[in-house]
C-alpha cells in the first residue's frame, strides 16, 4: 500500500511538500531527517520536497510520520517598524514585542527585521523598547539557511524524452550544483554556500533510488538508471538535498545544520512498449 | 494561503471594527464643503459634494482617494521607506485611527525592506457597489476591494467584498492639498464577520 502525506510548511517564501511512502523498495539509505522550518523537524520515513509559496501549518491525513518542534522561548516576538518623524524630518526605529507564534512565518520575518535593526544606529523612536540580543553571525546563518535560501530545482532528462519497457533509462539530473547567496543581516555580510548532497529518484512507478551522489548522465555511461516494467505514463520526481556552509565579511563561518531540499519533476513521461513485427 | 493570509492581514489592519461614527470632529469645528447640483455630466467633481451622493460619485472619489494612495506607496517604496510626502499623503487619505494603523504596518514593511510590497506597486482597486447610507458629511458603500495591486503577492481573491466609510476631510489633516477630494477614509473593513449600523450616517 502506499500512503502519501502532504505537508505544508512555510519556510520564508517556501513550503515543503512532503510524502510518505510505507515500505517501498529502497535502493538507497533511508532518509535523513530533515529541518523544515524554524526549529520544526520531520522524522521517519519521509521526502521532502520543496517547492515554492508555503503556508506555515501542517496538515497530516496519515501515514508514519513525526513532526517536532524545537524552537525555544515564550510566544512572543520582536516586532520592528521605520516611522517618519515629521518634527525632525527623519525616521525613527520602534522595536516592540508583541505576542505571537515564533514559528508563523509572518512573525519570523519581524523577527528578523526587529533583530536587524537592533544593531543600527538609527535613532529610536520614543516607545521603542530596549534592543533585543543580535544573534551570533552561525545562528544568524542558520535562520538565513531555513529562512531565505532559495535553491535551484533539479532538472531531471531522460533522454530522448521517453523510455521502453525492458530496457535501462538513463536518466540526466541537470541544474546547478552549488549555488552562493549573499545576505545582509542583522548587521552581518553572510555568504551562504548550498552543495547539492544526494538526490532521491522517484520513478513513478513505485520505485525509488535513494541517496543517489551522482547526477547520472546518458546511455551507455549514466549510473542513474532504472528498467521499466509497464508502459503508462509517469510523474518522475527528483528531490535534490543540499548542505550548506556560511561565512561572514571579516571571517568566520562554518556549517549549517540540517539539509534542505527543492524538488523536480518530469511530468507526463511516457513508458512504451516495443514489439517485433516478423515480415514474411 | 500564505497569501490569502496576508491578505486577512493586510485587511485586518484596515479593519476599525464597526464602522466608526460620522461625528469625528468632537473638538473640532464640522467641517463643510460646499454643495453643488448634482449633474449629468460625465465628470464628476471629487472636489465637491453633490445635492446627491450616488454610486457614480462615491466611485469617483474612490478612484481618485485610490490613486493618490498608490502615488504615495510608490513614493514609499522608491524611497524605500517613509518621508514626508508619504506622511502627508497618508494622513490626507486616512483619517488618524486608520492612519495609525497604516502607519504602523508600512513602518514594519519597511524594517522588512519593503518584503511584501511590489517593486512598483499599483493603485488599490475599489468598485463601489451600493450605498449603505449617505448625508452630506458621511457615506458609507459596500464595495469589493483590493489591495493586491500594492503587493509583491496578489492576494487571494483578487477583490474581497467589504465596506469603506468616508467623513468629510478634516481641512488641518491636509494642508499641502494631497488629497483632492473632499473626502477621508475612516473605515475600510472586510464584509466578512463585520456588522454595519443601521444607519451609520446618523
Amino acid at each position: 500500500m502506499r500512503l502519501r502525506i502532504l505537508i505544508s510548511f512555510g519556510v520564508l517564501a517556501s513550503a515543503l511538500l512532503i510524502s510518505v511512502r510505507e515500505s517501498q523498495a529502497a535502493e538507497g539509505p533511508p532518509p535523513t531527517p530533515v529541518i523544515i522550518g524554524n526549529g520544526t523537524s520531520v522524522t521517519g520515513e519521509a521526502e521532502a520536497h520543496s517547492v515554492r509559496q508555503g503556508k506555515k501549518t501542517s496538515e497530516l491525513r496519515e501515514g508514519s510520520l513525526s513532526l517536532s518542534t524545537t524552537a525555544p522561548g515564550p510566544p512572543l516576538v520582536y516586532r520592528s517598524e521605520i516611522r517618519w518623524v515629521a518634527e525632525t524630518q527623519s525616521t525613527c526605529v520602534s522595536i516592540t514585542q508583541q505576542e505571537g507564534d515564533p514559528n508563523d512565518i509572518l512573525n519570523i520575518y519581524m523577527e528578523m527585521a526587529a533583530l536587524d535593526w537592533a544593531r543600527s544606529t538609527t535613532p529610536r523612536c520614543g516607545a521603542s523598547m530596549p534592543p533585543p540580543a543580535v544573534p551570533s553571525p552561525g545562528a544568524a546563518a542558520q535562520m538565513v539557511w531555513r529562512d531565505q535560501m532559495k535553491l535551484p530545482p533539479p532538472e531531471p532528462y531522460i533522454a530522448p524524452g521517453k523510455a521502453i519497457t525492458g530496457l535501462r533509462a538513463f536518466m540526466e539530473i541537470r541544474g546547478p550544483r552549488t549555488v552562493t547567496q549573499t545576505f545582509n543581516v542583522f548587521g552581518y555580510a553572510l555568504t551562504i554556500t548550498a552543495t547539492a548532497s544526494s538526490y532521491d529518484v522517484d520513478w513513478g512507478d513505485g520505485s525509488w533510488s535513494r541517496g543517489v551522489t551522482s547526477s547520472g548522465g546518458p546511455w551507455p555511461s549514466g549510473d542513474v538508471r532504472h528498467v521499466y516494467t509497464t508502459q503508462g505514463t509517469y510523474t518522475v520526481r527528483v528531490l535534490e538535498r543540499w548542505t550548506g556552509t556560511w561565512s561572514v565579511a571579516g571571517g568566520g563561518g562554518g556549517s549549517v545544520d540540517g539539509a534542505l531540499s527543492s524538488e523536480g519533476r518530469i511530468d507526463a513521461f511516457p513508458v512504451v512498449q516495443v514489439q517485433a513485427v516478423r515480415n514474411r | 494561503m500564505w497569501r490569502q493570509r496576508f491578505a486577512h492581514g493586510f485587511l485586518a489592519l484596515l479593519v476599525a471594527g464597526l464602522l466608526a461614527s460620522c461625528d469625528n470632529s468632537e473638538n473640532d469645528p464640522e467641517p463643510t464643503l460646499p454643495t453643488v447640483p448634482s449633474t449629468t455630466t460625465t465628470t464628476i467633481d471629487v472636489t465637491k459634494v453633490p445635492a446627491t451622493i450616488d454610486v457614480p460619485y462615491v466611485q469617483a472619489v474612490m478612484n481618485a482617494l485610490d490613486k493618490v494612495t498608490g502615488d504615495a506607496v510608490r513614493v514609499f517604496v522608491a524611497q524605500r521607506g517613509p518621508n514626508q510626502e508619504w506622511y502627508e499623503t497618508f494622513r490626507a487619505v486616512f483619517e488618524e485611527d486608520l492612519f495609525r494603523k497604516l502607519e504602523s504596518e508600512f513602518g514594519n514593511f519597511a524594517a522588512r525592506r519593503l518584503e511584501p510590497l511590489a517593486s512598483l506597486p499599483g493603485n488599490p482597486q475599489t468598485t463601489v457597489k451600493r450605498l449603505v447610507d449617505s448625508s452630506s458629511t458621511c457615506v458609507v458603500a459596500e464595495v469589493d476591494r483590493t489591495f493586491g495591486p500594492l503587493l509583491r503577492e496578489p492576494p487571494l481573491p483578487e477583490a474581497i467584498p467589504g465596506y469603506v466609510q468616508l467623513s468629510i476631510k478634516r481641512p488641518e489633516r491636509d494642508p499641502r492639498g494631497r488629497n483632492m477630494t473632499g473626502w477621508s477614509l475612516v473605515a475600510d473593513i472586510d464584509a466578512k464577520g463585520s456588522s454595519i449600523p443601521e444607519n451609520p450616517c446618523a
